[in-house]
């Protein structure tokens, strides 16, 4: 049903994060005429609430952290951090991403309307502005929303002392101490900066390890180094309630038995995954259906049940990442514009900036077998690298899967520092169909960790220079 | 919108050209491919196609002025459907070197992705999901069994002569027949472009029209007169020549060649398309004199009994013609072996002046000029010459659906004054039947 003032669009993409604004883009690029919808800032929870703020605290946090604790590199200093400086600090980096975004989105000549889109019908969105309600006619559209963090029972994000992701990256004041509920990649990552900062942090974990997926060799190493910023592990225990005291508050946990144990803290962050964000968008006046979890379910050119609308991102589901998104995002503006493309990846790469930082690209060991495969994994420890030695950081190592036949690369697992970046190269290999000889006859620069690419091909090969090779 | 500019497209070798007549006026409904203007070269005079179906809302050219290639002449406003089609084509990346006046206008069907490890770079699996293909049942020919653009080509072709089982109707190929028909069946004229009167849409980017029988050589002259009109031919400077388009499907051959491969590969010899190819068309010289012939000082059309063919390659010097000799006396091996050599030392400029003289017939091989149709001198020795475009997939309609087909363009430029437009067309259609059906090529000697 449209009425007669109903604006038309070509393209209505709901939602201006990292899957979004991507899409609005690239569907401009390709002259479709698109208007994208925003309800909160450009950008998303990546920019604004996310990946951004949280690399920023990372970071600024690593420089305080590091400085202290460089005597055995001459340095002896004793940082002060004024937390909300950084505070402002990192809001300006958000406000010069988010300003960016709009501006390009603009200049590419998408057509930005702010409100809260809601299905009327499945031509039509009304978007609800802070004046008014705005009537979008549409001949495809494509759903951004993203996520939120998940609430448990007993924590609502509305009472001052219980934090989101989102409070904790707005916190100006570091706590004494922090419970942290979840062990999963917000909690660690979030928990490492706050240990950083002085705060004595207390993670509280359902299952019986951080990180579940990623897997003991990597669990360990990030464990024991956060054990050693002096972050405390309680495993197998579940957050039930938190109660104010005259001194903070005390956040209660049970095991599965029942049993209850109780910590003092000042704050408690909760960080056990986040939801899609469907509610206000009225799925049904379109048809569109949505899975138990609630988001929506797609098939590779990011089509939902509904063939002209689109869902990307997380509210499309796993993998909840923000360039797992834009991806999906660049698929689904040519799809619409009635390319081939498909999401037909062959990896899509994952990063955890705990310290040491995790990233991770293709297939495990465990995975290459079950796809028939017969794995082979070279691996080089960082401290056989002589540029990790010189910056500090030697925990960890490259761990690179290939068959064994072929010698293709199938996956790779890095641990140490800027394992985020490395991960690159192994993405690319994968990507291409490289082979390891293909990564170890590529010529590397010396000092770096990459080099560390390089001999885990190698060793995996039995050719590695600066490990024993298998 | 007021429509979108459409430029003058290639005329193939020529940079400008006169817009003689507009054939739409602004406001009319034009479909994809309706001539909208005569425009006269130093070579022909040709319709420009519209570029998709939409309304003319302006003529920016008036009749008469010259126009430079590029240069603006009218604007359409697309229909919905005729502009995510041309989105299509912008969106085709450049992959070959090789013109590629041909957009695809049907996407091809859309393949699943498998969660399946494929290993094949993004781009080759952008390829096959251009052609439809499902690339997890690719068989790759690298080391390891990765995948390349080569090996996705060849499984569209696969699966399209599955697809050939059962003969569908017509596809885009100018000619009346149906491409994919392996029958070799009888000619029909409807193919000629140049003297039928045939409501066909021709090659993209243009068709010589039912006006311009005869090459650049003054006015233009009807159809019928051409074959004789051996004045018209003379004013021109040299001869003129008229032209007959067709393409043939060669899945078939394509296979024929695969499965001789191994057997060359033990003799030691490489198995190109080409011999087969040369083997087809002397086949058919052996059926059609004329083509085989030349004219003599006075105006006599003299066949000759030898069959010398004349490669013409492309080289950094322009184009060589190596002439294959007795090529009717010699196996597939030997010429596969000899057109090697030949080529190979054509590219490198190493011929001897023995071996480029005294060919009966011209035949251009594939890549040399262009990779679809192209308009080519006859020599004065000769009656007629053949250029072969590039084997390629190609839009072919099968069973009222389009599909990626292995197609070969080919082109005949004839004397017109020894070889008419319906022979012209016979010696197309029967060249074409034998490159369908190869293996009736195996029923008679050359």
């Amino acid at each position: 049903m449209v009425d007669g003032d109903a604006t038309e669009t070509e393209l209505v993409v709901i939602g201006a994060g990292p899957g979004g604004y991507v899409a609005a883009i690239r569907a401009a690029q390709r002259d479709i005429d698109v208007t994208l919808v925003e309800k909160g800032d450009f950008g998303g929870t990546c920019l604004n609430t996310g990946c951004i703020p949280s690399k920023a605290y990372i970071t600024a946090t690593d420089i305080a952290h590091e400085a202290s604790n460089a005597e055995l590199m001459g340095i002896s200093a004793n940082p002060e951090v004024d937390l909300s400086a950084m505070n402002e600090w990192k809001n300006g980096v958000v406000d010069q991403l988010t300003g960016g975004v709009e501006k390009l989105c603009k200049a590419n000549g998408a057509t930005l309307v702010e409100g809260t889109a809601r299905f009327v019908d499945d031509h039509t969105v009304a978007v609800d502005g802070s004046d008014d309600i705005e009537t979008i006619a549409f001949d495809n559209a494509i759903v951004a929303t993203g996520s939120r963090p998940i609430e448990i029972p007993g924590f609502a994000y509305s009472d001052e002392p219980v934090w989101s992701s989102t409070d904790a990256l707005a916190a100006t004041e570091i706590p004494d101490r922090l419970v942290v509920v979840g062990g999963g990649y917000i909690g660690m990552e979030l928990s490492t900066v706050f240990a950083k900062l002085g705060t004595q942090v207390t993670v509280v974990e359902m299952l019986d390890d951080i990180l579940p997926t990623y897997g003991s060799d990597v669990t360990k190493i990030i464990r024991s180094k956060a054990e050693e910023l002096g972050i405390e592990f309680n495993f197998g225990e579940g957050a039930s309630e938190w109660t104010e005291t005259d001194d903070g508050i005390v956040v209660t946990s049970e095991t599965e038995d029942g049993e209850e144990s109780t910590y003092e803290a000042d704050n408690v962050l909760v960080a056990v995954g986040r939801a899609p964000v469907t509610d206000t968008l009225d799925l049904g006046e379109a048809g569109i259906e949505t899975t138990d979890r609630g988001t929506i379910p797609t098939d590779d050119r990011m089509r939902t049940n509904v063939d002209h609308i689109h869902a990307i991102g997380d509210v499309a589901g796993d993998p909840m990442l923000a360039h797992a998104a834009s991806k999906e995002g660049i698929v689904a503006a040519e799809v619409i514009a009635g390319e081939p493309a498909a999401m037909d990846v062959q990896a899509v790469p994952a990063a955890v900036f705990t310290d040491p930082e995790i990233a991770t690209a293709g297939m495990t060991v465990e995975e290459a077998e079950e796809a028939g495969f017969e794995p082979v994994v070279g691996e080089m420890p960082f401290r056989s690298s002589g540029r990790a030695l010189t910056t500090g950081h030697t925990d960890g190592f490259v761990k690179i899967v290939a068959d064994e036949d072929s010698g293709f690369v199938l996956g790779g697992k890095i641990v140490g520092p800027e394992a985020s970046e490395l991960i690159a190269e192994v993405t690319l290999a994968i990507e291409l169909g490289a082979t390891l000889e293909d990564v170890a006859s590529t010529v590397h620069t010396h000092p770096t960790l990459a080099e560390a690419v390089m001999e885990a091909a190698e060793n995996a090969e039995g050719q590695a220079i600066h490990t024993l090779n298998r | 919108m007021t429509g979108k500019p459409f430029t003058l497209p290639d005329l193939g070798g020529s940079d400008t050209g006169e817009l003689v007549t507009w054939l739409v006026e602004t406001g009319e409904t034009v479909s994809e491919d309706q001539p909208v203007a005569e425009v006269e070269t130093e070579k022909s005079v040709v319709e420009v196609p519209a570029p998709n179906a939409g309304t003319v809302t302006e003529l920016l050219v008036e009749e008469g002025s010259t126009v430079e290639v590029g240069a603006e002449i009218l604007r359409i406003e697309a229909d919905e459907s005729a502009e995510s089609e041309s989105d299509d084509a912008e969106a085709e990346p450049a992959d070959d070197s090789e013109a590629k006046p041909e957009p695809t206008d049907q996407p091809a069907e859309e393949v699943t992705i498998s969660d399946e490890r494929v290993f094949a770079p993004p781009r080759v699996r952008r390829l096959a999901r251009e052609l439809g293909v499902d690339i997890t049942g690719v068989d790759g020919s690298e080391t390891g069994g990765r995948i390349n653009e080569d090996d996705v080509r060849a499984a569209a072709e696969s699966t399209d002569e599955t697809e050939d089982e059962t003969a569908g109707p017509k596809p885009f190929t100018p000619s009346g027949k149906s491409a994919i028909s392996k029958d070799g069946e009888a000619v029909s004229g409807a193919g000629i472009t140049e003297t039928a009167e045939s409501g066909e849409s021709g090659p993209k980017p243009f068709t010589p029209s039912g006006k311009s029988a005869v090459s650049k050589g003054g006015e233009a002259v009807s159809g019928a007169g051409v074959a004789n009109d051996e004045e018209a031919a003379r004013s021109a400077g040299g001869v003129g020549h008229t032209v007959h388009y067709d393409t043939a499907v060669v899945a078939e051959l394509t296979d024929l060649r695969a499965e001789l491969e191994p057997h060359a590969e033990a003799h030691g010899v490489e198995l190109t398309l080409l011999p087969l190819f040369i083997k087809s068309v002397v086949r058919t010289l052996a059926e059609q004199p004329t083509l085989n012939a030349m004219v003599d000082e006075n105006g006599e059309v003299v066949a000759s009994d030898e069959y010398h063919i004349g490669l013409a390659v492309a080289t950094d010097d322009g184009l060589a013609v190596p002439v294959v000799r007795n090529a009717d006396e010699k196996t597939v091996l030997e010429l596969a072996e000899e057109i090697d050599d030949l080529v190979d030392r054509a590219e490198a400029g190493k011929l001897t002046s023995e071996e480029t003289g005294g060919g009966t017939f011209t035949v251009t091989i594939p890549g040399a000029i262009g990779g679809e149709y192209a308009t080519l001198p006859v020599d004065d020795s000769q009656t007629a010459s053949l250029a072969l475009g590039a084997v390629e997939p190609r839009p072919v309609v099968s069973d009222g659906e389009v599909v990626a087909r292995e197609t070969l363009p080919l082109s005949l430029s004839v004397d017109p004054r020894a070889v008419d437009a319906t022979e012209a067309a016979a010696f197309v259609e029967q060249v074409v039947g034998y490159l369908e059906s190869p293996t009736r090529l195996l029923l008679t000697s050359t």
